[in-house]
């Protein structure tokens, strides 16, 4: 069903292009080599490829037509597997990305097909950035551009003076991908091996999504409120069967709502200030209960602030703090009562469009650190080069120190072009 | 009576050459003239050349001093970013992130231009205007204007700012930080007529102290246009 849909969508593109007044075709290639370490014990070599091929037509100046394909190859979390019963190592997958119409009227926009929609102010945690399923494989560190997973919206945005109200409508559930569920149970269940069974996306029609958001730019604030009733984007555990040494679990995503303000504000001429508040009603959270694996409906509070420097001195700084919070007070869970960070993000400007950008990120409660470092080199006009390293440490309770073995270092190139 | 006119009039005449060279702020909007199309609602092209010879292309929308968007052409990284100015509220949308963002004024664009180089051109309605001499280089007569910012909003704290006494025609400026620290320096030339009026098209910004970083901009492709109020919506920046 899913296919044909998207075969019929597909199908009524193309012939489109034909009718195009303008056209272009463009798209780019990445590569990134990592070298990951696990506490200096255990080495492993990853890579990672993209190419995107996008083409654009516009009939007229209302109406766009987008057409992506993605591919991406991946084995950059291989370092994972010190355990027996980790996911597949290696991915390789072909898959539409972006492809929608566009129909814009001076005072509406409407877009259809899969797409992806960004809500909230904030950096660091995205917790506002709730539409699009996303990649999460990629350590804690994914960068949202490359991770979210478009999604089938019919996207409609209505512009008033100095603000929008905003109504999305999907017609198809689509899931994220995370981390092996073993890097959660791996000091609970050390000895075990956890065999999960994949929740299959649901059909077309058979799950409805669906929200909004109201935004206002009033007395120099952006602010904005919204609301999306979906269903979870990431999985809850129940167990299928248990022997002495494996476990196997069903993988499900059951409806929640997300309600959210977000607001922005310029102060003291230079800097500006962010937030987002989140409450997500009806989340399930697995924990372990003696020797069972149970999950517990709760609710989440997530609170985001920061606070951007001026980018006109050589350095500037945006500083994050993000707080978590469940209505209940699980033991043993896998995602904490309560998780709270402070990040610290310094870049600093090389001169000709060079960056040099380094980030701490402190977990309190259980203690984990993080750091990052990116060094960014657009060569050419078209040639980006990246070179950076991570590394986690803390409390093994710590989120970030359970994804201590994949701190590496890395080297990346990203092509454009225009055909 | 005779000596009382000549009196009269050496204090009329004198008062009118007084009030031409010191009216400083007609002095400036005739200049913003001079520069670009004025406060009218028209569009046109910024082509910028850095000190390492990359070029990026803006194409500018420009309703009036209270609302302007630019959205860049090229290179093709940076295609379809796109930058809203709305009085002092200025917003940055880039394709990867997929939202609007707040930012600051003084931000820099690329290379020695800061956001304000481009989209708030118009230094009459940002800056008071103080002749402080009328200097000569060779044969041509020249203005010297300090401007000082109206508010801490704009992209300068104040600039020094040199017009041909001839014609209007802006010919250097230096800007200053709120604090007083000079920025950088600004050569303006390559004289058009655009629009049945000469003008500058060429801007070079250098950095005050490091004079060898500098970068260049040309405008081009300026033609009067109207545009639709929605056009300026930040929440329209991802369509």
């Amino acid at each position: 069903m899913i296919k044909n849909f998207r075969f019929y969508i597909l199908s009524i593109i193309f012939p489109v292009t034909s009718l195009a007044t303008e056209y272009s075709v463009r798209g780019h290639l990445s590569s990134k080599a990592n070298r990951y370490t696990n506490n200096g014990t255990n080495t492993h070599s990853g890579q990672n490829h993209r190419a995107q091929l996008e083409q654009e037509s516009r009939v007229g100046p209302k109406l766009t037509f987008i057409n992506q394909a993605r591919w991406s190859y991946s084995s950059r979390y291989s370092d994972l597997s010190t355990g027996p019963s980790f996911d597949p190592k290696d991915t390789h997958k072909i898959y539409l990305g972006d492809n929608y119409f566009k129909y814009k009227s001076s005072d509406w926009v409407l877009q259809t097909g899969y797409q992806e929609v960004a809500w909230g102010e904030a950096f660091g945690f995205n917790y506002a950035d709730i539409v699009n399923p996303k990649d999460l494989k990629e350590t804690f560190y994914s960068d949202y551009s490359d991770s979210r997973i478009p999604l089938f919206l019919v996207n409609f945005k209505y512009f008033f003076n100095d603000g929008s109200l905003q109504l999305i409508y999907s017609p198809e559930s689509r899931f994220s991908e995370t981390l092996p569920i073993a890097l959660f149970t791996k000091n609970t269940l050390p000895q075990t091996t956890l065999t999960t069974i994949k929740a299959e996306s649901p059909s077309f029609f058979e799950e409805q999504e669906f929200g909004g958001k109201l935004s206002k730019s009033i007395w120099g604030i952006d602010a904005s409120i919204f609301y999306f009733n979906y269903l979870d984007r990431e999985a809850t555990y129940t167990l299928r069967n248990a022997t002495l040494t494996s476990l196997t679990l069903d993988e499900s995503h059951n409806r929640i709502s997300t309600t959210g303000v977000s607001l922005a504000k310029t102060l003291f001429d230079d800097y500006v200030f962010r937030t987002d508040i989140v409450y997500t009603k009806n989340k399930k959270i697995n924990s372990i209960l003696g020797q069972d694996l149970i999950n517990t409906t709760v609710d989440v509070t997530n609170v985001l602030v920061s606070l951007d420097t001026p980018t006109y001195n050589k350095f500037s700084g945006v500083f994050v703090y993000a707080a978590s919070q469940l209505s209940e007070e699980l033991i043993l869970a896998f995602k904490g009562n309560n998780e709270s960070y402070a990040i610290a993000k310094i870049s600093y400007d090389l001169g000709a469009e060079k960056t040099f950008d380094l980030s701490y990120t402190h977990q309190f409660d259980q203690t984990g650190h993080a750091v990052q470092s990116l060094f960014t080199w657009p060569v050419t006009s078209s040639l980006d080069l990246k070179v950076g390293a991570e590394v986690y440490w803390g409390d093994t309770n710590s989120p970030l120190a359970r994804i201590k073995n994949v701190s590496n270092v890395f080297f990346g190139i990203k092509n454009y072009f225009q055909l | 009576m005779q000596f009382f006119q000549k009196i009269l009039l050496s204090f009329v005449i004198t008062f009118n050459v007084f009030a031409a060279e010191m009216d400083a702020n007609e002095i400036v909007k005739k200049a913003d003239l001079r520069r670009g199309l004025g406060n009218v609602s028209h569009s046109f092209n910024v082509t910028i050349t850095n000190q390492d010879d990359k070029h990026e292309v803006y194409h500018v929308s420009f309703r009036d001093v209270n609302a302007s968007l630019t959205e860049q052409t090229q290179p093709e990284r940076a295609r379809g970013r796109k930058l809203l100015m709305k009085e002092y509220d200025i917003w940055l949308f880039t394709p990867n992130i997929k939202k609007p963002l707040r930012i600051s004024l003084e931000q820099k664009l690329t290379g020695e231009v800061a956001n304000g180089d481009i989209a708030k051109t118009n230094y009459a309605e940002d800056y008071d205007a103080k002749l402080l001499a009328v200097e000569k280089k060779g044969n041509a007569e020249f203005y010297k204007l300090e401007l000082k910012a109206k508010n801490k909003k704009v992209t300068y704290g104040r600039i020094e700012y040199w017009v041909s006494k001839k014609d209007f025609i802006p010919m250097e400026a230096t800007f200053f930080a709120l604090s007083g620290k000079p920025l950088k320096s600004a050569q303006f030339s390559g004289h058009k007529t655009v629009l049945g009026m000469s003008r500058t098209t060429k801007m070079v910004i250098s950095d005050y102290l490091q004079k060898n970083k500098k970068s260049t901009m040309i405008f081009s492709d300026h033609k009067p246009e109207n545009f639709n109020e929605s056009m300026f919506n930040k929440d329209r920046l991802e369509f």
